[in-house]
C-alpha cells in the first residue's frame, strides 16, 4: 500500500509516474488499476511509480464521492472537485435505459419507467433507452452542483395532445378552426362558389429520423353533405407529400399514415368545404392527439 | 380521376388487366411521373402490418424525383398555354 508523499518502497529509482491529487481537506483518495489499489489520507496525494495506463481516482468526503478516469502516461496532477447533479428520466417501462458522458457509462437494471441518475462531473450527459427494437436518447446539459434535471424519453414524438400543442417541438400550430381541451378542430368553408379548403399546419419542418408512421386519435370526422358532390369534401392528414383521408365518422378512431420515401415535411390538418349543386357541404375533423412512432 | 393499383398498391395510370380501380381526387393536376411514384393504400386494406384508416398514400421512392419530374411537367403545361394563347 502507498501512501501520499511516500517513495515507493525500494527507493526513488523505481520506474513510473508520480500522480499528484490535491482535495478540499478530509478527502481520502484512492487510485486503482486492474487490481491494485492505494489510498491516502494525506494531502497532496503522491503515488509514485506508477504503471502506464487508466487509474481510477476516487475522492471521499463526508458523504460526497468524485471519481475519475486519468490516463497516466507521465506526471499527473490531479484537483479534486466535489460534484454532484441528478438526472430524473421516466422511460418506456420495461425498456434498458443509461446516462453517457463519452466513456463513462451509468448503466441500472431498473427498468419500471422511472429512473435518477447521479452523475458526478458537469457537461453534455446523453441519456439513452432501448426495449431491443426502438431506441430513444436526449442530451442534458449539467453545469452546476446540486442540479436537478427532469427528462422524458419516449419512442413517440408527440405533436398534439388535447390543448397541448408542443410549441418547443411543432413551432405552433396556425390555421385550425378552434383548439380546447379535447383537441384542435378544423373545419371547411361554404358559402363560396368555389371549394375551399381549411389546413392547419405546424410551423415547423420535421426530419422523420427514425419515424416511420404519422398517427393520430381523431373523432367528428363525418363530413356535412349529400348529392353528387359529397365526395368533394373530406378530411386529411398529412406529413409533407404523404397524406392520408380520415373516413367519415363521428365516432372516435385512431388513424395511420406510412411516411414511405417522405423525408421531411409539415405537419397539416385539412378540411374541405365548397358550394355544390347550391348546397353548402363541408368536412370537419377534430383531432385528440397526433404523433410520430 | 380512375387510378390502378397493382398488388403491391402502387398506382398506375393504365391497367395492365391485373389491377385494381381507385377513384381519386389526390392526384388531380399531377402527371403520370408523379402518379406512379405512389403507392395508394385503399382504406379497410393492409400494407406493412397497418391497416389503412382511410386511403392512404406516401411515396415509395425518392420525393425529391417525383417533384422535380412534376416542376418539369408544369412549366411544359405552361408553356404550352402561352403557345396556344400566341397561336
Amino acid at each position: 500500500m502507498i501512501y501520499g508523499n511516500a517513495l515507493m518502497p525500494g527507493g526513488s529509482g523505481k520506474a513510473g509516474a508520480t500522480l499528484t491529487v490535491s482535495a478540499p481537506l478530509g478527502s481520502v483518495i484512492t487510485i486503482s488499476k486492474d487490481g491494485e489499489s492505494y489510498s491516502s489520507s494525506l494531502l497532496p496525494a503522491v503515488f509514485k511509480g506508477l504503471s502506464s495506463g487508466t487509474w481510477t481516482r476516487t475522492a471521499t468526503l463526508n458523504g460526497q464521492t468524485s471519481e475519475k478516469f486519468i490516463q497516466i502516461v507521465a506526471d499527473y496532477v490531479d484537483t479534486v472537485e466535489y460534484f454532484a447533479a441528478t438526472i430524473n428520466v421516466t422511460f418506456p417501462a420495461g425498456s434498458i435505459v443509461e446516462c453517457r458522458q463519452g466513456d463513462y457509462v451509468i448503466a441500472t437494471t431498473n427498468t419500471s419507467g422511472q429512473h435518477s441518475f447521479h452523475v458526478p462531473y458537469p457537461g453534455t450527459w446523453t441519456v439513452s433507452c432501448t426495449d431491443g427494437t426502438d431506441t430513444a436518447e436526449t442530451s442534458v446539459e449539467i453545469t452546476e452542483n446540486g442540479q436537478t434535471v427532469s427528462i422524458a424519453l419516449s419512442y413517440q414524438l408527440v405533436l398534439l395532445d388535447g390543448a397541448n400543442t408542443f410549441d418547443d417541438v411543432t413551432g405552433g400550430w396556425s390555421g385550425y378552426s378552434s383548439l380546447d381541451e379535447n383537441g384542435l378542430y378544423v373545419q371547411g368553408q361554404t358559402g363560396s362558389a368555389l371549394a375551399s379548403t381549411k389546413t392547419a399546419r405546424t410551423a415547423n419542418t420535421f426530419e422523420r429520423g427514425s419515424y416511420t408512421v404519422l398517427k393520430a386519435i381523431v373523432s367528428d370526422a363525418d363530413d356535412v353533405g349529400w348529392g353528387n358532390y359529397e365526395d368533394r369534401v373530406y378530411s386529411q392528414i398529412s406529413f409533407g407529400e404523404a397524406a392520408v383521408i380520415v373516413p367519415e365518422t363521428n365516432d372516435e378512431q385512431t388513424v395511420t399514415l406510412e411516411l414511405g420515401s417522405v423525408q421531411s415535411g409539415q405537419v397539416a390538418i385539412t378540411a374541405t368545404g365548397g358550394y355544390y349543386d347550391a348546397v353548402n357541404m363541408y368536412a370537419k375533423i377534430r383531432v385528440k392527439k397526433l404523433w410520430l412512432e | 380521376m380512375i387510378i390502378y393499383l397493382d398488388k403491391d398498391f402502387k398506382c398506375h395510370v393504365a391497367d395492365d388487366g391485373n389491377m385494381t380501380a381507385h377513384e381519386t381526387e389526390f392526384f388531380n393536376g399531377k402527371c403520370r411521373a408523379y402518379i406512379e411514384g405512389f403507392r395508394c393504400v385503399p382504406h379497410g386494406e393492409s400494407f406493412n402490418g397497418i391497416i389503412a384508416v382511410g386511403d392512404m398514400y406516401f411515396p415509395w421512392t425518392d420525393i425529391s424525383i417525383l417533384k422535380a419530374a412534376q416542376a418539369e411537367y408544369e412549366e411544359m403545361k405552361s408553356a404550352l398555354e402561352v403557345m396556344e394563347v400566341t397561336i
